[in-house]
């Protein structure tokens, strides 16, 4: 996987070598440190990380500039600190994109009964804080015969669902090919991968939060404390550029679950939907299923007219 | 001309399953044998532009009749009877889609209470007879299909541990969307393409669908209201408001309700 990233460092690369450079200066510097202070006290002293690997995540590259060494490096560094914070032996990998694949979602609002098992599965999945309020997907409740997303209510709680009279309309990253919020992003720390994904390189991000104002559905989410996931929920299955624990001060969003639809798997909204309401599939196979809905089924899009082109459409039967 | 034109439709009608029963089909009011006809004179029309030996001219429809023959009324092509009866086949067996993407189905019969239902069954008489069943563990009404089925109308009664199809196809009861397709077509065909029905695992290669009867009862088939999961805590300065249905005048809203009060008053 690592092999067939590209390496970036040329030689005459500058900023690359003055990195390296500090990068060395700052080892042998902490290796006297440690040394002197013993591991103990330096550990609580870098924020549950290692000087070392506090050092090492302050000098990490850009996602898209990192050479497979650096890479590998920074993996392990994930799941050193993950290890030290949680306690859990977690595996990080950094899965590229299938070549000739570009996502596409459908979410059918004739099935979905507004049960919020995939808000759930997704919490799961992608070790969101539990406490931090932080949730890719929103279930609108909405009346029926209307689309004004100003009077949809996502804290329902009845009884029991579906309320008579009303629908209910799912909204999570729409994944655009317009995406607003990668024009808004100051540091190039998100972008469109070539599967379509919108992805977040969260050491990368500098918590500015202006792709949040930027995007028009409310997907991005800040993490204002450091997520808060019980040891035995963690999810050990991680990837660089989707579930992996993150950092408090970085914006979050759903990635499509790349951990999981890079290899093959259906996203785990998808798999936690009873109703099937969902479905998620390659926009360029024309035998699959997401093609079959767009070309037989009555399909919208969220906010269509801003020109955001949002791969996520709905359908309802009929 | 006609006769290409009587071929090509021929050939179009032996795709369709119920050739036989074309003859049945003569005694057709005025109505339908105008559209009919405008069916044949657009075929007409198609093949005359395809065929590339009959450049000029193809048969008009507005000038059927020739010179000395001059019927009344010119016997339709399609309304004859065809001079050999149709060869007695198979029934046509539905096959899936083809563009379909291929599948398998997510076994569930290992989860069934009481299958197989041989266990008791084969040593109860069977009985043809329609009637409402009192017994556990038997539903004692059937919700489905208002009355129209009974229990023999999808179970096997010589093998109680199969369905099986009008046409009398036997049929696993994993296979029980061959059945429900029988009726509810659309939808079995939605299942098969990609937009009915839950998907599980993978998105790509071979796909595993749930079966029909793994969401719906076929006994009652609509789902049921449900308790939803749990609501998502209110982000911190987010709190909706104590009268947060929209049903409450706002601000200015109260404000251009008063202002036509005040000019009464004046």
């Amino acid at each position: 996987m690592d092999d067939e990233r590209k390496a970036s460092d040329e030689p005459g690369n500058f900023s690359h070598y003055r990195r390296k450079f500090l990068k060395g200066l700052g080892t042998v510097g902490v290796a006297g440190g440690v040394a002197a202070a013993g591991a103990g006290p330096a550990r609580a002293a870098w924020g549950g990380s290692t000087f070392q690997d506090a050092l090492g995540d302050f000098f990490q590259d850009h996602y898209q500039r990192m050479t497979p060494e650096e890479m590998k490096d920074a993996l392990a560094r994930i799941e050193r600190n993950a290890k030290r914070r949680f306690g859990v032996d977690i595996t990080c990998v950094d899965t590229p994109p299938i070549p000739g694949v570009v996502f596409g979602y459908a979410l059918n609002i004739s099935k979905c009964k507004g049960y919020r098992d995939c808000v759930h599965g997704c919490i799961k999945e992608n070790n969101q804080g539990r406490d931090s309020q932080v949730q890719y997907i929103r279930v609108l409740q909405m009346d029926k015969g209307s689309m004004n997303l100003e009077k949809s209510e996502h804290y329902y709680a009845p009884e029991s669902v579906p309320v008579e009279g009303k629908f209910y309309l799912p909204v999570q990253c729409m994944q655009c090919d317009n995406p607003p919020c990668v024009k808004a992003c100051p540091v190039g720390a998100t972008w469109k991968d070539p599967d379509g994904i919108v992805v977040i390189d969260y050491n990368w991000c500098i918590g500015c939060r202006y792709c949040m104002a930027a995007c028009p559905y409310w997907a991005r989410h800040f993490n204002w404390t450091e997520p808060q996931i019980p040891a035995e929920e963690l999810n050990p299955v991680t990837n660089y550029l989707g579930n992996r624990p993150r950092p408090k001060g970085v914006v979050e969003k759903c990635h499509f679950c790349t951990q999981r639809t890079r290899k093959g798997r259906q996203p785990a909204c998808m798999e936690a939907c009873p109703t099937g309401a969902r479905v998620f599939g390659n926009l360029l196979d024309p035998d699959s299923e997401i093609r079959y809905i767009l070309e037989h089924k009555t399909v919208f899009r969220l906010k269509e007219e801003l020109g955001t082109e949002p791969k996520f459409w709905y359908y309802t039967d009929a | 001309m006609h006769f290409e034109s009587g071929v090509l439709r021929r050939a179009n009608c032996e795709t369709d399953k119920d050739m036989g029963t074309f003859p049945r089909r003569l005694h057709i009011g005025t109505q339908v044998s105008k559209h009919l006809f405008a069916l044949v004179c657009a075929l007409v029309l198609a093949a005359g532009a395809m065929a590339a030996d009959t450049p000029a001219a193809p048969d008009t429809p507005a000038a059927p009749a020739e010179p000395g023959k001059a019927p009344a009324h010119r016997q339709l092509r399609l309304n004859a009877v065809p001079d050999t009866p149709p060869a007695p086949t198979d029934p046509a067996t539905f096959s899936g889609y083809t563009q379909a993407p291929p599948f398998k189905v997510v076994p569930q019969k290992d989860k069934l209470t009481f299958y197989p239902c041989s266990q008791c069954h084969k040593f109860m008489p069977p009985n043809p007879q329609p009637r409402k069943l009192e017994g556990a563990p038997h539903p004692a009404a059937l919700q489905h299909g208002n009355g129209r089925i009974w229990c023999l109308n999808c179970h096997l009664i010589d093998d109680r541990d199969f369905l099986h199809t009008v046409r009398d196809q036997k049929v696993d009861f994993d296979e029980s969307y061959l059945l429900c397709g029988q009726c509810h077509f659309n939808r079995q065909k939605d299942w098969y393409l990609g937009g009915h029905g839950k998907r599980v695992y993978n998105w790509q290669g071979e796909r595993m669908i749930y079966s029909c009867t793994h969401c719906h009862d076929p006994h009652d088939p609509v789902t049921k209201p449900r308790e939803p999961s749990k609501a998502p805590p209110v982000r911190a300065g987010l709190q909706p408001m104590e009268h947060s249905d929209r049903d409450v005048p706002r601000v200015w809203e109260r404000h251009a309700v008063k202002q036509p009060e005040k000019a009464d008053g004046r």
